[in-house]
């Protein structure tokens, strides 16, 4: 147990050196670019302009990177040793720190993933134990089919639904106190400045990326609880003449509930995708809508600093659910 | 006791063959009874597919072909799902958006079961410091959530001109401008994108084809091979290929869905095929978002459709995967 940890918490090292390199190597076939979208930007207003100017500035020329299979390199060391000393770059337009936003967005992406995780557990689990305790009932098929049509409704779609609903609220006749509440602040507000404002913005986008991952918890609970009663030990605890309350709470649901616990872990990189799509939608300021920006203006330093940050996110949270999932279930056995 | 030997007349004991087409609409009729929500899917998928096929024919208009004075109208009889702002016919952009959702979709999943047969292959198959390289690169691959390295790939190929190894310009359109719409024309200027959703899901495919070749390379026959002296390659092709193909299948099909879902996704967010060409998600983006209140038919209808097209390829995908490898159930 003890040398699994120890390779597993090795074994994020060359991931982490990975995911650097391979994000190096792919944003620098972007470098170019934004030579070429600043020169557009600005070359009206200053004639003397050159591409190859901007690269002087920028500090990207082949002068001073030297040839350019060395200079992707070298430009992988610069920016691994500056994110080990913390210091993440810069944007090339404003000068302003990529850490410093890099610090703002990520309380938001993680309230959402995390506000998203529990809403769909408080769907997910009560409905998935009931459709396996009462199984092939009307509850078990109404909630099955309702699970696999969860899997299949697009975020984006729902969450344009939420804008078009509630921009049509008035004409509709609904009442007009609610669809004012309904309607988020353009504004975003932070948890701590204006919590109800905070609320109002996140909980659309929350539930909408919950629901996407509730069928997935759904069906895998109802299949692991349907397994868990038939165990012996369960069958031990009705012969005693337990309560079915008893037996579901007490026996099966604990055992039931660990495989999905470690499904949780895997779903992290899915709830950090789906953000991107609704913090999109919503405009909440997270990191999502910092790589679209970043990539559409070809801010190529911010943008390897937020696919660093999801990346060791991922990363890190699939080692931690290993780990208190071996805990948890002292049947597994590492070879 | 003389027993009279009888000939039996050669074929006989044979039950005679039917012919292939037969066997076929069978088997194919089994299925349905079977799996009737994996027929639902097949038949969603083959009616997408010829609408795909056939849409310049069967839009009623070009798709890019602006009629202002009839702009953001409801649907009717001229324009059976309403018009845009442009006052283009919502109909025949959504028509010949569905080539982009097949194409994404199954040229997807062909590009990821290749791909991943390759890395999963050569790595389980060779083992030691080969498996223990590409697992860490597959390991890199999966770290960074799809759709940030899709969006980043997207933009590092871009969707707008000459595509994927310059293939995206396409060959020269003929002399009917239809021609140009036509399915075989989408197909380049899609390649990048069904390259990049393709590499991507290759990532997830490999380590499931992996464990597939470790358990293969366990069997006796292998030792046999090797003992009559087969080279690696042939017994790559001839025993372990063979052997994950089921599998392979299997994974191709329960991530169709999954594929339309994601090129639909990044079409939403900007990153897909670039206009005027339209897709689904694209129109559910700049139509359905932008200018959807009081217009709900333009966010209703590709919404609509993206979401019956993932459903019923999730629900054949299933039943596939019941039929042909029961093993994988409740994977996901």
């Amino acid at each position: 147990m003890r040398q699994y940890f120890i390779r597993r918490a090795l074994l994020i090292i060359p991931t982490v050196l990975g995911v650097t390199l391979l994000i190096t190597l792919l944003l620098q076939i972007l470098q170019g670019d934004i030579a070429d979208q600043i020169y557009a930007e600005s070359a009206t207003f200053n004639q003397e302009l050159t591409k190859e100017k901007i690269k002087d500035d920028l500090g990207i020329n082949d002068k001073v990177l030297g040839s350019r299979f060395l200079g992707i390199f070298k430009q992988w060391g610069e920016w691994v040793g500056g994110v080990a000393h913390g210091d993440f770059g810069e944007y090339f337009r404003s000068r302003k720190s990529v850490g410093g936003e890099l610090q703002n967005r990520i309380p938001v992406t993680l309230e959402l993933a995390g506000l998203a995780l529990i809403f769909s557990l408080l769907i997910a689990l009560p409905i998935g134990v009931l459709s396996a305790i009462r199984q092939d009932t009307l509850v078990d098929h109404t909630a099955r089919s309702f699970s696999i049509f969860m899997l299949a409704l697009p975020s984006f779609w729902l969450g344009t639904m939420y804008f078009v609903v509630v921009g049509n609220w008035h004409d509709w006749g609904l009442p007009k106190a609610i669809g004012d509440w309904l309607l988020p602040p353009s504004q975003y507000k932070d948890l701590w400045v204006d919590p109800e404002a905070n609320i109002r913005q996140m909980w659309a986008p929350a539930a909408i990326l919950g629901f996407a991952l509730a069928g997935s918890v759904m069906r895998l609970t109802r299949s692991q609880m349907l397994e868990v009663l038939r165990q012996d030990y369960v069958r031990t605890a009705w012969s005693k003449g337990l309560r079915e309350r008893t037996v579901v709470v007490r026996h099966a649901i604990k055992n039931a509930f660990i495989p999905v616990f470690s499904l949780i872990g895997v779903q992290i990189a899915i709830l950090v995708s789906g953000s991107v799509v609704l913090e999109r939608i919503f405009s909440l300021p997270g990191l999502g809508l910092m790589l679209i920006e970043g990539v559409s203006q070809r801010e190529y330093i911010a943008v390897q600093g937020v696919l660093l940050v999801v990346a060791v996110l991922v990363v890190f949270t699939n080692f931690v659910v290993d780990m208190v999932y071996s805990l948890l279930d002292p049947r597994i056995r590492y070879a | 006791m003389a027993v009279r030997e009888q000939a039996i007349p050669i074929g006989a004991l044979e039950a005679p063959v039917p012919p292939a087409w037969r066997r076929w609409l069978a088997g194919a009729l089994h299925f349905a009874r079977r799996k009737p929500l994996g027929a639902f899917g097949a038949f969603i998928l083959v009616l997408t597919l010829v609408v795909a096929v056939f849409s310049p024919w069967i839009a009623r208009f070009p798709y890019a072909e602006p009629h202002f004075s009839d702009n953001l109208q409801s649907p009717n009889g001229t324009y059976w799902f309403g018009t845009d702002v442009l006052g283009q016919d919502f109909f025949s952009r959504m028509v010949i958006g569905s080539q982009v959702t097949v194409l994404a979709g199954l040229g997807t999943v062909v590009v990821a079961a290749f791909l991943s047969v390759i890395v999963g292959g050569i790595s389980g198959y060779f083992g030691g410091r080969v498996d223990m390289i590409a697992q860490r690169v597959v390991d890199v691959w999966v770290s960074i959530p799809a759709i940030f390295l899709l969006i980043v790939f997207l933009s590092v190929l871009g969707t707008g001109g000459d595509g994927f190894l310059g293939i995206g310009r396409g060959p020269d359109v003929g002399l009917d401008p239809r021609d140009g719409d036509w399915i075989w024309y989408t197909f380049f200027r899609s390649s990048v994108v069904i390259f990049s959703l393709g590499i991507i899901f290759a990532g997830y495919g490999a380590r499931i084809v992996r464990s597939a070749v470790l358990a293969v390379k366990e069997n006796v026959y292998m030792e046999a091979a090797r003992a009559l002296g087969a080279s690696n390659v042939r017994i790559m092709l001839h025993y372990v290929l063979p052997n994950i193909m089921p599998l392979v299948i299997v994974l191709a099909s329960v991530n169709l869905g999954a594929a339309v879902l994601a090129e639909a996704t990044v079409s939403f967010l900007g990153f897909g095929i670039q206009r005027p060409f339209p897709t689904w998600g694209g129109l559910l983006d700049v139509d359905g978002r932008v200018s959807g209140v009081g217009h709900e038919w333009l966010s209703i209808i590709p919404g609509l459709a993206i979401f019956v097209c993932v459903y019923a390829f999730n629900m054949l995908g299933d039943a596939l995967r019941d039929v042909l490898d029961p093993r994988l159930r409740g994977g996901r």
